[in-house]
């Protein structure tokens, strides 16, 4: 990002100064896990969480959900001053977005450099903002979407191609959504610190958190709208493909794909943002990531202040995911 | 991951505001405004000191005008 005297004079934030944004301490971030079936919202000072609320989407002046109508009612005080109050937090709020995005929201694919036709990430985004099609040759969707460009281990990368990546991953999401989700936060009066897809957060977390050595590593993650399956070798994702089938047919699927890969030693995680019905986990076979196997990879629980005081731990895969990613990000 | 899918401008808005350099170049702006004031202040006040200066030049010009007249034989 090219910042430049004169572009700073000329967007000087002369009335957030006035109004003492000098002394302004950093305030609480707010990660908000954004689905149409259900909703959270993760209060977090100094690192360390600070209060946790469910289904925070049907509150008066909630942020957009993507698929869901914004019809709400205005609301005397603003969704981020409601939410700082019931847990105790002031200051301005800085938001993340997490979104359980849809098949037709999200694009996620990991692409060979060679097949590429750009030279450097600067072009092929340039490629992607003009007409997708340039790069992958089948794009129906008419929306304008926002892309981002990552290695194999989920880290933003610019420059020249050369030698360094054999493979990338390009994540594309609705430029609109986006925008509803930057307008909500200028509404809010926060900050916004970043809109990551909740797959993308997943594979983050599962590639950063759990070393899986030589093994290769099948990480199911059950979204809302869709099942995903991604490959880890050397906590690298080599493979990442979505299905909307039944459960049983993408666990068909696993060995399937393990012995295409000639990986003897595999292992299967299954990362679900709802509780797995008793139906699905009769056919999954790995470990599902949750309550104590969360505790022991992240060190603890996440811990929470009730109103009346008393601690509540929390081991839910959402709790755990929102906590992470506030570590990382901010 | 931070700043994921934001638009530049909204990166570069927020650096503005929360950046420590920036904060820092905005207190000097700020300083440097402030300066302004008593400098045009004080200008304010030269101007007005030499206009007065030369008003009362032009009325003791025409005094000694009008006494030379009177002197005169």
């Amino acid at each position: 990002m090219g910042y430049s005297l004169i572009g700073y004079l000329k967007n000087l934030p002369l009335a957030y100064y006035l109004k003492g944004g000098f002394t302004q301490m950093r305030g609480p971030t707010i990660s908000l896990f954004l689905s149409s079936q259900q909703s959270a919202a993760l209060v977090c000072r100094g690192h360390r969480a600070q209060g946790f609320e469910l289904q925070i989407a049907n509150l008066p002046d909630a942020p957009p959900v993507i698929g869901m109508d914004s019809g709400i009612a205005a609301a005397s005080r603003s969704f981020s001053q409601k939410l700082l109050t019931r847990t105790r937090a002031r200051g301005v709020p800085r938001f993340i977005f997490v979104p359980d995005l849809a098949a037709s929201d999200l694009y996620c694919n990991v692409h060979s450099v060679a097949n590429l036709r750009e030279l450097s990430i600067e072009n092929l985004l340039e490629s992607l903002n003009e007409d997708p099609r340039q790069v992958f040759g089948s794009w129906d969707e008419s929306r304008k979407f926002r892309w981002e460009v990552f290695d194999s281990q989920l880290e933003r990368v610019r420059g020249a191609f050369e030698k360094r990546f054999q493979e990338v991953i390009i994540v594309g999401i609705p430029a609109d959504y986006c925008e509803q989700l930057e307008i909500w936060t200028e509404a809010q009066r926060a900050t916004l610190l970043g809109i990551i897809p909740l797959s993308l957060a997943c594979l983050k977390w599962f590639c950063s958190s759990i070393p899986i050595g030589r093994k290769t590593a099948f990480l199911l993650l059950m979204c809302s709208h869709a099942v995903l399956l991604a490959v880890v070798q050397n906590q690298k994702i080599i493979l990442f493909r979505e299905y909307t089938d039944d459960m049983a047919f993408v666990c068909h699927e696993i060995p399937l794909l393990a012995s295409e890969l000639r990986s003897d030693e595999y292992e299967t995680y299954v990362w679900a943002s709802h509780p797995v019905g008793e139906d699905i986990a009769v056919a999954l076979t790995g470990t599902e990531l949750t309550g104590e196997v969360l505790r022991q990879i992240n060190g603890q629980a996440v811990v929470v202040r009730k109103s009346d005081g008393t601690k509540l731990e929390l081991n839910s895969p959402i709790p755990h995911l929102l906590l992470w990613l506030e570590n990382s990000v901010v | 991951m931070r700043y994921l899918f934001v638009s530049p401008e909204k990166v570069s808005q927020d650096q503005y505001r929360h950046a420590p350099i920036f904060r820092l170049a905005g207190v000097v702006l700020l300083i440097g405004l402030v300066l302004q004031v008593p400098l045009l202040f004080l200008g304010v006040l030269s101007w007005k000191q030499f206009q007065d200066r030369n008003a009362e030049q032009t009325s003791l010009r025409i005094e000694l005008g009008e006494l030379h007249k009177a002197d005169i034989p």
